[in-house]
């Protein structure tokens, strides 16, 4: 008999940092030991706190282990599985107590969030569907077809307040009765899998850890709009989660759970993936089915919206991952139960992207309503390091930062857009003060010019106009009215664009500009950064207290600026050759480094007699 | 079929009524309401993408495409508040820093480039934005025009045109964002595309000067030339032309949008190589003198010639050999002066005499047939070489309405590659048949287009096996019979009852000719052609007197005793039929430089 | 497949992810300290999991710890159940174990003669 099972996170966080050296080491050492008979090793999608990887959860007895290596297998096996003790050298600690964390019910990072989409993400084994079906999967959709109208599946998605996850939180409910009322056929679904938004990765986990979901939801669609054909349009740069649909796919039509006439009925739905190549555009629906479609992934001007003409000129629906994979447990739990969750204009959860400078980055689900501080600071763990909180950047590239004195906000989309950002597909970047606002802003139109499709002329040419701004300012080429300009091109753009992409691409500008006017202002007047993170605003200096004359950093120079004070074991960086690259500050191993940015107050320390540092013969300038 | 519903709108104010589906332009158009359009354009898909034609509606916080949004019914819109000139303003002036517009560098200076327009009816004078200065390529290998990317503003009209209008979808844009850029195939220059077919339709439509024909540039704006409806003479589908000339030169050779026949589209032959070509122009008559060398001489010298050599031998076998080029008129003449010679004959293309037939043999509305044919048979024609604009319709059945396309010839054609079935006419086997009537079983409204070849004895063998294998289909679905002759005004010469040639040799060769007249007209090359068929050349040197009537000097002319210069088509006045019956006018753009006068007027004036 | 099929079929798989939902029944605790597994606590648990496996019972995990305290007497099981009672059984060879398994997991009987006196919980 099976008496436990060990659980093996198998999301593309733990992949990379090698979990496939784990569980093979697990099952050799479980052979080993006599003990594979007695212990099962479940591979599953991702767990949520990703920066912990590689992780093991050991049920019944709810262990939860954190970066555990190849090497740590045997003795993990012989403490907990011969003698039934926790291997205490791999449990997390708790952040305020230092306490050993034994169970992941203690765990804070789990224990405050309230998984309802990622329920069997870390728990079944995503590539088994019986182990979907056995918690209660296709369960709903059997009843849908065999006891439920159409009409009755739509009152129930309306009823439940499900908002698109995508980014929009259009009513669910009502944007499948339009697509119901439209008299055209064939009518098709799509779910949107592009997640193009750069550390967005809430779909990718669903898709990897719990594709069935997706799946499961897309028939329930169908039933209550009367599509017959659905599309999965899913990024190239997810291999992972396109084996794992493939294979969930596989499963479904053998099962006979997707194809013709789903539990004897006469309903029949086909599901097939789209595998994108490589552009955050085709993201923007319309684009999307450009991109199905075979053309350029380039937006269409709506009216005319898809569910009247989408796909091939026929009615079409687009939802998100995170959208569909809600469908099914809403109608296997029922509306009522659903909307206790969440707050008065949007129920239920969202799964958030924590990453940054945070010290749990991973996934959590949490109800709507909850505070951007719960999350950050309840469930993230705060800033790792003692660095204070800067600001919190959601909705991707199309949002904006949140300083800290909006931490208390509730989380949802009207809140977040009274603030300037909007909640987009749940990424959150925290920042700290070693995050500088003019870069991150600069960061994201960077993204956003290099992504714009080049359709219409105020993104193409506008976000470009706004991208040379920025650089110049961080660069320290700035000047005062060039503030003016930002918010001028970024009126324009965000007014005149085409596409949502273009229309948020300046949020990043306005909501820095709204709260860190401050940090431009230093960085043009003074030509200062005060975050130490534009390159050319900075300097490097050498401070002789600390400096052990070691001149690893002058072997290190790649333009050879670095030298020797004549007579002393010191050196000296001559600034008008150094390209503040930083190489010398992170090879120093004596803290002699000063990385400054003082601006126009800076004074150049005065220069001693030098020479070439040993074993070099470069030319001490004059 | 329901009717359209009527809906109205309110524009700044004015009440507006149009039919369920028409897009806000099209009836603020209809209204005499302006809505500054850069991207736009008539004939083409919308594409929503210069955001100039924006407008706002009352209870939405977006502005949006009045060009490609339809008209809901009761919406208030508005096209000229503050805030959408201000947004068009901005607009453009990104567009102009975007690449390098140099107004004094671009032939479309001073009133023929949309963008500027735009640029001076918004007031722009200067702009707020940093000018970008990218490196933009300019692709000169094509042969009658430019692409200068450094004036392109991605307005994408070139891109819908080849892709809509011509259907080959030569152009089309590569990579993204700003680094977009209109490409040709995959990345080709113009000179080294195989699918280009040099229509110039691009160039036609393109608002900037970024595509430009070479024979036009800085000729000066278009509003300063001269503009004369005429029709092409090359082929028998007779496009209507709208031709710009200045001071006594063509400037620019645009399609007549209003011509039922082309709607505007013309092909590579009626929009350049009829005028920009260079050839040698035959100005005065020549007479070939003691010295055995042609010397310019004046008309009456030359008619005289001509009479005192036929007057000195009247037993001698004359014949006179015309052109499928004449007009209607110069054919009337040559009936009318037909008993003056022993024989009299025009000669056609390889079995073509059988497609010139009486004029019952026209197909009128032809062209409408093939925009609504779903399967096209194409027998022994090629016109993507011969007749362009007909290739382009056929192109845009199957490419846009996914029509069947079957190819029956011996030679290859560029609308090959577009067939479900390209056969060689030569070697047709039975399973082979059984294909074709699988391709063919849905057809509602098939469409036959044959040409000269099908008139050749295979070609007859495959014909009457196509109409064969229609009977057997059910009542009423049988195709649309279209004969596609090659030359100019075949069907003008259906009624004259001319005798067709389509060798000369044994015609020349039954009796010895003595007197022989050519009249070569408006040939391209000159009647050149002649002499390529065996046993001409030499049959012509036999002929005591050759009288070669022709517009360009070439190997014809150079063997004459005597050479009258005619006009070309651009000097001509009178009317051809066209393949499907339609009698158009051919009018003169240029006045003849020169001594030279039209066929019949020659004629007339020498054997009359 | 329709509703019947499913259901069997969740039934027949919710054994495979039973384990992770936590909160069975009954809960068998193996004594696996030195001097347990000396005693032969290894075999015990081997027919424990069989006999359980083979009576397919689903409402019962089985785990192991260390040391119970009570050495003179290992082989020692604890059940605890879901109601907070817990009865600890001593002395085990397989053949009592089979009897645990039958009676007190299987028919909720518990074996008086081979228990021993009431422990609390020490974990």
């Amino acid at each position: 008999m099976i008496r436990s099972n060990v659980l093996v996170c198998g999301g593309a966080g733990c992949l990379s940092s090698g979990c496939h050296a784990v569980q093979d080491a697990l099952k050799q050492e479980l052979t080993k030991r006599g003990l594979d008979k007695e212990i099962n090793i479940v591979v599953t999608g991702c767990m949520g706190p990703c920066d912990l990887g590689p992780v093991l959860l050991v049920h019944p007895d709810g262990t939860f282990y954190q970066r555990v290596t190849a090497l740590d297998v045997p003795a993990l096996v012989e403490e907990h599985f011969i003698k039934g003790r926790a291997y205490t050298k791999l449990l997390p600690k708790d952040e305020v107590t230092a306490n050993l964390i034994t169970t992941q019910r203690d765990f804070g990072f789990f224990a405050k969030q309230e998984k309802i989409v990622l329920a069997n993400c870390g728990v079944i084994d995503a590539e088994n569907i019986e182990e979907y079906i056995a918690r209660d999967g296709y369960a709903a959709l059997g009843t849908v077809l065999t006891a439920k109208k159409p009409a009755d599946v739509i009152a129930e998605i309306k009823l439940s307040g499900l908002r698109g996850r995508g980014g929009a939180g259009f009513p669910t409910g009502v944007k499948w009765e339009l697509l119901a009322k439209a008299p055209v056929t064939p009518k098709f679904l799509i779910c949107n899998a592009d997640e193009g938004d750069p550390g967005a990765f809430m779909n990718r986990a669903v898709l990897e850890g719990d594709p069935h979901a997706v799946l499961e939801g897309m028939c329930i669609g169908g039933y209550a709009t009367g599509a017959s054909r659905g599309f999965i349009y899913i990024r190239a740069e997810y291999p992972l989660a396109i084996k794992r649909l493939q294979i969930a796919i596989d499963q479904a039509y053998k099962y006979g759970l997707l194809g013709k006439n789903l539990f004897g009925t006469d309903f029949s739905f086909d599901i097939e993936m789209r595998i994108g190549a490589g552009a955050f555009v085709c993201g923007e629906e319309t684009a999307l089915m450009r991109s199905i479609e075979g053309r350029r992934g380039q937006p269409m001007p709506r009216p005319p919206f898809p569910a009247q003409r989408g796909l091939w000129g026929k009615p079409t629906n687009i939802n998100n991952v995170e959208t569909w994979a809600t469908v099914p447990v809403i109608l296997r739990k029922g509306a009522n139960w659903y909307n206790q969750f969440g707050t008065e204009k949007t129920k239920g959860t969202k799964v958030f992207a924590l990453a940054g400078k945070i010290r749990n980055t991973g996934l959590v689900e949490v109800p709507y309503g909850t505070t951007l501080r719960q999350i950050i600071f309840g469930i993230g763990g705060g800033i790792p390091g003692g660095k204070k909180f800067k600001a919190v950047q959601t909705g991707g590239p199309s949002g904006g930062v949140i300083p800290a004195e909006h931490l208390d906000t509730p989380v949802e989309y009207e809140s977040l857009q009274k603030l300037g950002s909007i909640m987009g597909s749940g990424g959150m970047v925290v920042m700290d003060e070693d995050s500088c606002m003019v870069d991150v802003a600069r960061f994201f139109l960077e993204f956003c010019c290099d992504e714009s499709c080049g359709k219409c002329p105020p993104c193409r040419v506008g976000t470009k106009q706004i991208l040379n701004l920025l650089e110049r300012i961080c660069a320290g080429e700035g000047q005062m009215e060039d503030l003016d300009k930002l918010e001028q091109l970024a009126t324009v753009i965000k007014d005149a664009s085409l596409c949502g992409l273009g229309q948020t691409a300046p949020n990043p500008v306005l909501t820095t500009l709204r709260y860190f006017r401050h940090e431009y202002e230093a960085h043009i007047k003074e030509k200062r950064c005060p975050a130490r993170v534009c390159r050319e605003l900075l300097t490097y200096t050498i401070h002789y207290d600390n400096c052990v004359g070691c001149s690893i950093c002058a072997r290190n120079c790649p333009t050879n600026t670095i030298f020797k004070v004549k007579g002393q074991k010191k050196y000296y960086i001559v600034e008008d050759d150094c390209i503040h690259c930083g190489a010398c500050f992170d090879v120093c191993k004596f803290n002699a480094i000063l990385k400054a940015s003082d601006g126009t107050a800076h004074v150049v320390p005065p220069k001693p007699e030098l020479e070439p540092p040993p074993g070099r013969k470069t030319q001490v300038p004059a | 079929m329901s009717t359209p519903k009527q809906i109205t709108v309110t524009i700044d104010g004015k009440t507006c009524t149009g039919t369920a589906g028409q897009t806000i332009l099209e009836i603020a158009s209809a209204h005499g309401i302006v809505i500054p359009t850069l991207c736009y354009l008539k004939g083409l898909s919308s594409w929503g993408g210069c955001r100039i034609c924006i407008v706002e509606i009352k209870g939405s916080p977006k502005v949006v495409p009045s060009c490609a949004t339809p008209a809901m019914d009761g919406a208030e819109i508005i096209t000229n508040s503050d805030r959408l000139i201000q947004l068009r303003k901005c607009t453009l002036e990104l567009l102009f820093s975007e690449r390098n517009h140099l107004c004094p560098m671009c032939p479309y200076n001073k009133g023929d480039c949309g963008l500027q327009h735009q640029g001076l009816a918004h007031g722009i004078t200067g702009i707020r934005y940093q000018y970008l200065y990218p490196a933009m390529p300019i692709d000169l290998t094509a042969k009658y025009f430019g692409l200068d990317q450094n004036r392109c503003i991605l307005c994408t009209r070139c891109v819908r045109t080849c892709d809509e209008i011509e259907g080959v979808h030569t152009l089309d844009v590569a990579n993204r964002g700003i680094r977009n850029q209109i490409v040709v195939d995959l990345n080709a220059t113009f000179g080294a595309s195989d699918t280009c077919t040099s229509c110039g339709a691009c160039v036609a439509n393109c608002p900037t000067g970024a595509l430009f024909d070479k024979a036009a540039a800085f000729r000066g704006p278009l509003a300063s030339c001269q503009t004369v409806l005429t029709t092409c003479t090359e082929c028998p589908v007779g496009c209507g032309l709208k031709v710009f000339t200045k001071e006594n030169r063509i400037v620019n050779v645009f399609g007549d949008p209003d011509s039922p026949v082309n709607k505007g589209h013309l092909c590579v032959k009626g929009r350049y190589e009829t005028w920009a070509d260079a050839r040698e122009r035959i100005t005065q008559p020549l007479v070939r003198g003691a010295d055995g060398q042609l010397h310019p001489a004046t008309w009456p010298a030359a008619i005289q010639r001509i009479k005192d050599t036929l007057a000195q031998s009247p037993d001698w076998e004359t014949g006179l050999l015309v052109s499928p080029r004449l007009t209607n008129e110069a054919v009337q003449t040559v009936r009318k002066l037909a008993d003056k010679f022993d024989r009299v004959a025009a000669f056609v293309a390889p079995y073509e005499a059988a497609l010139c037939g009486q004029p019952e043999y026209a197909a009128p509305d032809s062209l409408q047939r093939l925009d609504e044919a779903d399967a096209i048979i194409v027998l022994g024609a090629r016109p993507s070489e011969d007749h362009g604009v007909v290739a382009a319709r056929i192109r845009r059945a199957v490419r846009q309405r996914g029509a069947k396309l079957l190819i029956f010839h011996a030679r290859k054609s560029g609308l090959d590659r577009y067939a479900n079935i390209c056969a060689n006419v030569v070697s047709l086997e039975r399973s082979f048949w059984k294909q074709v009537a699988e391709t063919l079983a849905d057809a509602q409204r098939p469409v036959l287009v044959y040409g000269p070849q099908a008139m050749s004895p295979i070609g007859v063998t495959v014909l009457e096996r196509l109409l064969k294998s229609f009977e057997d289909k059910k009542e009423g679905t049988g195709p649309a019979v279209i004969p596609l002759p090659r030359s100019a005004n075949s069907l003008g010469f259906g009624a004259a009852g001319l005798e067709l040639l389509e060798e000369i040799g044994p015609w020349l060769d039954t009796k010895p000719m003595s007197f022989l007249c050519i009249v070569a007209s408006d040939e391209p090359d000159g009647g050149a052609r002649l002499l390529e068929e065996r046993y001409v050349r030499p049959l012509l040197s036999e002929v005591d007197c050759l009288v070669v009537q022709a517009a360009y000097r070439s190997a014809l002319t150079d063997m004459a005793q005597v050479v009258l210069p005619a006009v070309t088509w651009a000097e001509k006045f009178g009317t051809i039929t066209n393949f499907e019956g339609r009698v158009l006018p051919v009018r003169p753009v240029l006045a003849p430089v020169g001594e030279m006068r039209d066929d019949q007027t020659i004629l007339e004036s020498v054997f009359a | 497949m329709n509703l019947e099929e499913l259901k069997k079929l969740k039934e027949k798989a919710q054994r495979q992810v039973a384990l992770r939902e936590g909160n069975k029944k009954y809960r068998v605790v193996v004594s696996m300290g030195t001097s347990g597994i000396a005693a032969g606590a290894r075999d015990v648990m081997k027919t424990m999991l069989d006999e359980i496996e083979k009576r397919g019972l689903d409402d019962v995990e089985v785990r192991v710890t260390g040391e119970h305290g009570l050495e003179d007497v290992e082989p020692v099981i604890r059940i605890e159940e879901a109601g907070g009672e817990e009865t600890t059984y001593a002395r085990l060879d397989a053949e009592k174990a089979k009897k645990i398994v039958a009676e007190h997991l299987g028919k909720g009987k518990k074996v008086e003669n081979l228990a021993v006196g009431k422990q609390k919980k020490t974990d």
